[in-house]
């Protein structure tokens, strides 16, 4: 029973109540709806930046999404798709218990970067799956205790893990940045393209394999979350602590336990970043990805197939948009940015007008005293 | 003529219909008890004429004319004052600086001006001291007794309330509303609290009580409004009415108000408790030196104004608490009893022998070095070996895990059902897993079992639910504790504990849930019963235990003693009566 006027903004001409027995089917419909209206938004700040080219938007939208006789596009997408899926799948246990953990970019990255860098300077007479393994097993150990540190502190010294992640991305694009500067004595800045420590290619795309690791990936959280014991530990966790201390469940280690976990599966994205879809390493690599990720979980509301459904449509919004700008000729990442930005703006909106509901004071006086 | 005016309030929630076409009047001048059980919407009504909800229909008449009250502000300008079941005061403030809280320079005068036969002329404060005057010749007239310099965390409950009721009277309100108001005092609390209702009706004012206890009807009010699931049944004279009459109106059909009590002779110590201090989680000493004997097939009371140490000395047993001192032995009823492998290994076996604890059927000692592990295991599974004593235990450094491991089947009922018994998001099922998830071994949970006692405690205490999937939180209080009870006896304790096991339930369930204690000691099981009610208490448990400020005020036996005296030791009054089980 929550509808309960906040009484200390009596004044207010406005209050907010909680909305009670929304159906199912309509909160559906009004997201439906958002979805909707972020790609008539996308649409028409092209058509504003382009005079003109509104229908070309969405028709090249479709194109660079679902153009069918070009596998290798549909790749793309699906890579894309993959690494949003897994990194918002993967953070989704800390959030269920919830630990705020918004440092997935940085998580990512210190992966990659401990990927780029094994797989750089390995000798070159080492077979490749060899310095693939080693690789994955670098970057899941440099994410695993790079997640574990905010963990740590969290419990045993209730530090706040929103601030301590978020900082950490920072650290951790400052080391990226430090890294290549390190390793590149040319002055160029510039990692150049690997040429060990790839994977190989599949329907003339690396990024394939990338796919198939991270549908993987998505069947084992799957189960993790929903049919594991640990998963059943930390929603315990995450609903109330005192029940989870009132039937034995160790919360520290338990908080240790489920970041470790979610930084060694970080870790082998930041390694399938590397070497499986870009092949290089940069400061930036890993894109926004990270933050997105923990925008999608949290849209997905910890449902793992609600997850996938956000993860596909964000790939789709990124992917197209790109393909779209291009087409009309302004700048790609930056129109794609902005029409992420605002699909997300908007379904946040959705989520809260769903919840809650307006009323307005005057107009209910009014409507009391004409009774 | 009708003072206040209710016509044809309905208020829901949702799908909830709390108040459903409800009309009464109010009188000015009298005690009007609105009587119904937890969960009848008697607090969701009041809370309309408080200003805290907005009725969806109908209308409020004060004197005559329409009252719109939006706010508990508009409330007090109709000179309506509502005294809530959680108290809203200002913990780090002091008495005097709660009742002037919020008031205007302009307010505290023209409050000032109805105290004063006449109003002095020139300049006048409106300082903590002057008002403090105002208050104290106040409360001297409904025999308050007021300390204004006192910080709220220093006070006990009762005070706290009493500041909670100053605070309304001194802005001037005509009619009062307390949210049941006796809940969480002592017997002598409650009749004190009366008899200031009793002069507050001498001086003019209007006073509505909410309350489930008959006899607190009969023995306040003038008027008794009866509530049943949302609908006004009927508005009475207190003076016509029975305390059965009343029952059958409140629950809706006849009911047998006696709480059962088995008389069976206790099985031998449970569970020893030793000089046993706790410290709480803030760090202050919650519980001091506290020393008794639990029985088997007993219900041990544990009576105390709510804060006492209660919580405190549940959490030290279950082993939540990590401060304390002092001992916790668990004398684990095997005398007589077969060896088994459960929670025990060969090992285990082996040293127990070397310490002479076991005897075989036969009668002769057991000396089992002479056998080897094969003959061994043949043994146990044959049950021919028997323990001489019982196991004792000591859990005074275990954590809930480490009992459970142990094999000591200890069960608790904690206070807040939702917030430490169970997970309110999830569904019955998995609420039942959270006791055995860890059995059985890997990594994927096994719901089958859960799911079967899932069935079973829906049928066996008749749990309402739309089905065992159904996230628990949408179940109602009755339904919730059922299922952690449900939950708890389960696994057939040896040591149960409860704490306010039928707080907030309606009658019927609350019956179910007394039934379900006696049944469990009939069965052998030794039962802490912690709460509230001193009438039930005394009507359900064998001994009470009273704790004060933390310490042992004394320990009686239920069926020799009376509310009043249980009160009295409440209050600090050392009896020290050690009854024996």
């Amino acid at each position: 029973m929550n509808e309960k006027k906040s009484t200390h903004k009596l004044s207010s001409p406005l209050y907010v109540t909680k909305r009670l027995g929304f159906a199912k089917w309509k909160y559906w419909a009004i997201r439906a709806g958002g979805i909707v209206l972020a790609f008539l938004v996308a649409g028409i700040v092209c058509s504003i930046l382009k005079p003109g080219s509104f229908g070309t938007f969405y028709s090249e939208l479709i194109r660079g999404c679902f153009d069918f006789t070009d596998i290798s596009s549909i790749i793309d997408l699906l890579v894309i798709f993959s690494i949003l899926l897994t990194i918002a799948i993967v953070i989704t246990p800390a959030f269920k218990m919830h630990f705020w953990n918004i440092g997935a970019e940085g998580q990512v990255l210190i992966g990659a970067m401990t990927a780029a860098g094994i797989a750089k300077f390995c000798p070159s007479d080492m077979p490749n799956i060899v310095i693939l393994i080693l690789a994955m097993v670098g970057a899941q150990s440099a994410s695993v205790i790079w997640s574990i540190i905010p963990a740590f502190f969290k419990a045993y010294f209730n530090t706040n893990e929103t601030l301590f992640t978020l900082m950490m991305n920072y650290i951790a694009m400052i080391a990226g940045a430090m890294a290549i500067s390190i390793w590149i004595k040319n002055g160029s800045q510039s990692f150049g393209t690997l040429n060990q420590g790839t994977f190989p290619t599949i329907f003339g795309n690396s990024g394939t394999l990338v796919f198939i690791f991270s549908m993987a990936i998505f069947v084992g959280m799957f189960f993790y979350i929903n049919k594991g014991k640990p998963g059943y530990e930390v929603t315990v966790i995450g609903e109330s602590i005192d029940t989870a201390r009132y039937i034995g469940i160790n919360v520290k280690m338990v908080t240790i336990r489920t970041m470790a976990i979610s930084g060694l599966l970080l870790g082998t994205v930041g390694f399938f970043i590397v070497c499986g879809v870009h092949q290089t390493f940069s400061a930036s690599i890993v894109g926004g990805k990270g933050f997105t990720g923990v925008l999608i979980a949290w849209l997905g509301h910890f449902q793992p197939f609600e997850i996938m459904l956000f993860a596909f449509l964000a790939a789709v919004m990124e992917k197209g948009t790109a393909t779209a700008a291009s087409a009309v000729s302004i700048s790609a990442s930056q129109f794609s940015a902005i029409c992420t930005g605002a699909f997300f703006f908007i379904i946040i909106a959705c989520e809260f007008f769903s919840r809650y509901q307006f009323h307005l004071r005057h107009k209910e006086k009014k409507e009391a005293e004409q009774v | 003529m009708d003072y206040i005016r209710l016509e044809h309030i309905t208020k829901t929630f949702g799908d909830v219909v709390a108040n459903d076409d409800i009309s009464f009047s109010i009188r000015k001048g009298e005690v009007l008890a609105i009587l119904g059980e937890n969960g009848s919407g008697k607090t969701t009504l009041l809370n309309v004429l408080g200003g805290i909800y907005r009725q969806d229909h109908g209308q409020v008449f004060i004197n005559g004319k329409e009252a719109i009250i939006l706010s508990p502000k508009d409330a007090y300008g109709y000179g309506i004052g509502m005294v809530h079941q959680h108290y809203q005061l200002v913990e780090a403030f002091s008495a005097i600086e709660n009742v002037v809280l919020g008031l205007s320079r302009k307010e505290l005068l023209r409050i000032y001006d109805r105290f004063e036969e006449e109003t002095p002329k020139g300049f006048r404060h409106t300082r903590l001291r002057d008002s403090a005057k105002h208050v104290l010749a106040m409360c001297e007239r409904y025999g308050f007794v007021f300390h204004p310099e006192k910080t709220v965390s220093d006070m006990s409950i009762a005070e706290k309330q009493t500041l909670e009721i100053v605070k309304a009277l001194f802005r001037g309100v005509d009619t009062l509303i307390l949210d049941e108001p006796t809940a969480v005092l002592t017997p002598q609390e409650t009749q004190h609290l009366f008899s200031v209702v009793e002069n507050m009706r001498k001086d003019g004012k209007t006073v509505i009580i909410i309350t489930h206890k008959l006899n607190e009807v009969m023995q306040v009010s003038d008027r008794v409004v009866i509530m049943r699931k949302g609908q006004c049944i009927d508005t009475i004279d207190t003076k016509n009415a029975s305390e059965s009459a009343l029952a059958e109106m409140m629950v809706g059909k006849t009911i047998d108000l006696n709480i059962p009590r088995s008389d069976i002779p206790t099985t031998g110590e449970r569970l020893v408790i030793d000089h046993l201090s706790v410290k709480n989680r803030e760090g202050r000493l919650a519980l001091d030196d506290v020393s008794f004997t639990l029985y088997g097939s007993e219900i041990l009371g544990i009576a105390g104004v709510s804060g006492s140490g209660q919580r405190e000395l549940l959490d030290a047993i279950s082993g939540l608490a990590r401060e304390k001192s002092g001992d916790i032995i668990f004398h684990n009823p095997k005398k007589n009893r077969p060896v088994t492998f459960f929670h025990k290994d060969i090992k285990q076996i082996r040293a127990l022998s070397d310490q002479g604890k076991f005897y075989f059927k036969s009668g002769e000692p057991a000396d089992l070095k002479k056998f080897n592990n094969k003959q061994l295991i043949q043994l146990v599974n044959d049950e021919a070996i028997l323990f001489y004593e019982d196991e004792i235990m000591d859990l005074t450094k275990k954590t809930p895990l480490e009992i459970r491991n142990l094999g000591i089947k200890l069960s608790f009922v904690p206070e807040d059902r939702l917030g430490m018994g169970l997970v309110g998001g999830m569904s019955m099922v998995d609420n039942m897993l959270l006791r055995s998830y860890r059995k059985g071994k890997g990594k994927i949970l096994k719901r089958e079992k859960a799911k079967s006692v899932a069935e079973e405690v829906v049928v066996e205490l008749d749990v309402k639910t739309p089905s065992i999937d159904t996230p628990i939180s949408k179940l109602s209080g009755g339904n919730i504790q059922k299922i952690l009870v449900g939950r708890e006896i389960a696994s057939h304790p040896k040591i149960l504990m409860v704490a306010y096991p039928v707080r907030g339930l309606d009658i019927n369930s609350s019956y179910t849930i007394y039934h379900l204690l006696d049944e469990q000691k009939k069965t052998g099981t030794a039962i802490i019963y912690v709460g509230e009610d001193l009438d039930a208490m005394i009507a359900i448990t064998d001994r009470i235990l009273v704790l004060c400020d933390g310490k042992v005020t004394g320990i009686v036996s239920s069926r020799h003693t009376t509310k009043e005296e249980i009160g009295l030791m409440m209050s600090g009054k050392e009896m020290r009566k050690e009854a024996q089980a």
